[in-house]
């Protein structure tokens, strides 16, 4: 199967400005897409973006898919999928 | 309701706290439709009641409370109103928006603006409850925090519910960056909370039941449902909803955008594990601010246990955190939580407060604080103990160092001397927010050149475009696509940011929560809503032409209280390469020429590039 990753906001520094197709197996899951994102771009990673234990992202940065936030590692993709991949971008009000 | 005032409650309500009287009188179609409403509408107010001169904690200061005609519950966003007024920390232009309900609140009352002038004999409170006002004597609530107060309020009138406005010891104290309170939301900066102190006007509370009647009810009803759906699957709803602002703590701690140890580095490295902690061990639930959001980015904490024990409480968010870890070295978040506590109970901006204590820190460091002032604290840079302790001391203005601080950074600066005014850093005397320039350039500008000083958000986050790659749906306006603008670049960011500024002063002005168009919501919404609201033909260049009204308007302002060109700065310190941390080596991220981009940003503006004021032509373009 394949996914398109498309990435928001600053985080373009660390996948470029493009959208990726990325080919999984079939029926893959967000553990297997993280496992080619760490393969492609893992050693560009800050510490603040990447577990490199657990494999995943840390802490505030999300992915969507079909306007769906994938919170859970054995979620299922969607052949052709648009996958974001997002940290909020924001202040504060005042 | 007035047949010629469609979407507005029609109304404004004048307030003359010398006599304890007020009066009703409408507003003019066309004037709202010129200027729109919120910090737009109070624009023009003040500069043509207020004169120049006025002293800010003075009788003559005029309050302004502004709606916009979206500060409806059922907008996204709506939760909303601004606060305007004479700053007494700046002396220039003073304007604060807070959440809650209390905008939304005076419009079923029957307001879209309130006006107060003079000054009560005695602590006074007001009570508006559709269309009718009382006065009720405060003078027993002296002294209690903004909760105490909200309570003891509701319980006099035999309302748990009624929304307040209200000041904590900090606006009674005259502290010149005191805040009004929405229970534990916050009109923060430029120091509202001491006007209202200096008034003897300790609250407002305020319910109604009117209904504001749309132009066309069923045209609205469906762009709002259609609006709701759409950002309720926009990528950064769900990231605003999910993490709220704190969930910028660790990328903006990694992008050179988190001001450290009072802006010597825009980084620090702690932000990860300070996240971690917050998340883990603070963090309760996200919740909205005013009935109605569905965003709810707020979030709620607590400390459990410990020396920083600290009970439930709403507001400790990115800003108000930043300003109380990285600007001060402190690692101990516990700590922190419990100074926005604090700064919520005793009615003080937290983002002035943590930089107060982080200006004395570095006096201290450099020992050219007197032995008088420091009164055997221990200033050390990161010292948690020490921080509840020195909001506790600004807030009432307890010794003589709480005395001085509680003056802001530049009077306190000057009333030092020995080299403080060097890091004393502000712009046109508003102490900086936890947002760095040298992570974007055109954040840069922003701060040089907002008409309330070094501000982050009023009007715009300018490093969320170059830095964050954010265009707010203002592509198609002009602004330029940031996924092909470098952050360091300095070109062509001055006319950028004056097309932002336009843009993103428009929830100032309309009566909602910026955060909505992080979110997904652009100007083509809100022209809309505005439109099915008000039944005015009215698009989005309109608005943005309402916006850059706006922007003038304020700057004529202050050009009165004597800005020039001139006032339109950085700090030294903020030009430079960080002194530490991941970007000390990175020449690129030193702010070169300021001076060219402000010149692009005037000659975009339509003012002189020299003395940096609107051009006759400029005014007259704009109908001022």
């Amino acid at each position: 199967m394949i996914v398109i990753v498309k990435v928001i906001g600053d985080l373009k520094d660390y996948f470029g400005k493009e959208p990726h197709e990325i080919e999984l197996p079939e029926h893959a899951r967000v553990r297997e897409l993280y496992q080619r994102i760490e393969q492609f771009w893992g050693a560009e990673f800050p510490p603040y973006l990447w577990d490199f234990e657990k494999h995943q992202f840390r802490g505030p940065i999300f992915l969507v898919m079909n306007k769906k936030a994938l919170q859970d590692l054995d979620a299922a993709l969607e052949n052709g999928s648009e996958i974001n991949i997002i940290r909020a971008i924001a202040g504060g009000r005042y | 309701m007035p047949e010629c005032a469609k979407g507005y409650a029609g109304y404004q309500l004048r307030v003359d706290l010398d006599r304890l009287e007020t009066r009703i009188e409408t507003v003019a179609e066309a004037t709202n439709r010129k200027f729109l409403g919120g910090a737009g509408y109070a624009a023009r107010l003040l500069y043509d009641e207020l004169a120049p001169g006025t002293d800010p904690l003075g009788p003559k200061n005029i309050l302004v409370l502004a709606t916009g005609p979206l500060s409806l519950s059922q907008v996204p966003g709506g939760g909303s109103i601004m606060l305007c007024f004479k700053s007494p920390l700046t002396n220039v232009w003073g304007e604060s928006r807070v959440g809650g309900d209390f905008g939304p609140d005076l419009k079923k009352a029957g307001f879209d603006y309130m006006v107060i002038k003079g000054r009560a004999s005695e602590p006074v409170y007001m009570v508006i409850e559709n269309q009718k006002i009382t006065f009720h004597k405060a003078a027993h609530l002296l002294g209690k925090t903004v909760s105490e107060k909200t309570a003891a309020i509701r319980e006099e009138i035999g309302d748990k519910k009624i929304t307040i406005l209200c000041i904590g010891p900090a606006g009674e104290k005259l502290v010149r960056f005191a805040a009004v309170m929405s229970e534990d939301r916050a009109a923060g900066r430029c120091g509202g909370g001491a006007v209202w102190g200096s008034k003897n006007l300790i609250a407002v509370a305020v319910k109604g039941s009117m209904k504001v009647e749309p132009a066309q009810p069923e045209r609205l009803k469906n762009i709002l449902h259609d609006a709701f759906k759409e950002i309720k699957d926009n990528p950064m709803f769900i990231g605003m909803n999910s993490f709220g602002t704190i969930g910028d703590l660790p990328g903006n701690d990694d992008s050179g955008d988190w001001p450290t140890k009072n802006w010597q580095s825009n980084s620090w490295g702690k932000g990860p594990e300070l996240f971690d902690h917050y998340a883990s061990k603070n963090f309760l639930k996200g919740f909205g601010c005013y009935k109605g959001c569905t965003m709810a980015c707020a979030r709620k904490v607590h400390v459990a246990e410990g020396p920083f024990k600290t009970p439930v409480h709403g507001g400790a968010e990115y800003e108000s955190i930043s300003c109380f870890t990285a600007y001060l070295l402190n690692e101990n978040m516990d700590a922190a939580i419990q100074c926005t506590y604090l700064c919520n109970e005793y009615g003080l901006d937290t983002i002035s407060t943590g930089a107060m204590i982080a200006f004395a820190m570095e006096c201290y460091e450099k020992g050219i604080l007197p032995a008088e002032l420091v009164e055997g604290l221990d200033l050390r840079w990161g010292n948690a103990e020490i921080l509840p302790v020195m909001v506790k001391m600004i807030a009432l203005r307890e010794g003589p160092l709480g005395n001085l601080l509680a003056e802001g950074v530049r009077n306190a600066a000057r009333i030092i001397g020995k080299g403080a005014e060097e890091f004393a850093i502000h712009v046109k005397g508003l102490e900086g927010p936890a947002h760095d320039p040298r992570s974007g350039k055109a954040l840069g500008v922003t701060y040089a050149t907002a008409n309330r000083g070094m501000c982050h958000i009023h009007p715009l986050e300018g490093m969320a475009w170059d830095r964050g790659k954010l265009d707010w749906g203002l592509g198609k306006y002009g602004v330029p696509d940031p996924n092909f603008v470098e952050r360091w670049d300095e070109q062509n960011k001055g006319g950028v940011v004056q097309l932002l500024q336009n843009g993103l002063i428009l929830p100032d002005v309309i009566g909602t929560c910026k955060f909505y168009m992080y979110g997904g919501i652009t100007i083509d919404h809100w022209a809309n809503f505005i439109a099915a609201l008000t039944g005015w033909n009215i698009d989005g260049n309109e608005l943005l032409k309402a916006g850059e009204r706006a922007i003038n308007m304020q700057r004529l302002f202050n050009v009165r209280e004597g800005i020039t060109a001139k006032d339109d700065f950085l700090p030294e310190r903020l030009r430079a390469v960080p002194s530490f941390g991941k970007y000390s080596t990175e020449e690129g991220c030193g702010i070169h020429d300021l001076e060219s981009m402000l010149l692009d940003y005037y000659q975009a503006r339509g003012w002189d590039p020299v003395i940096g004021i609107p051009k006759e032509e400029k005014l007259k373009e704009l109908g001022l």
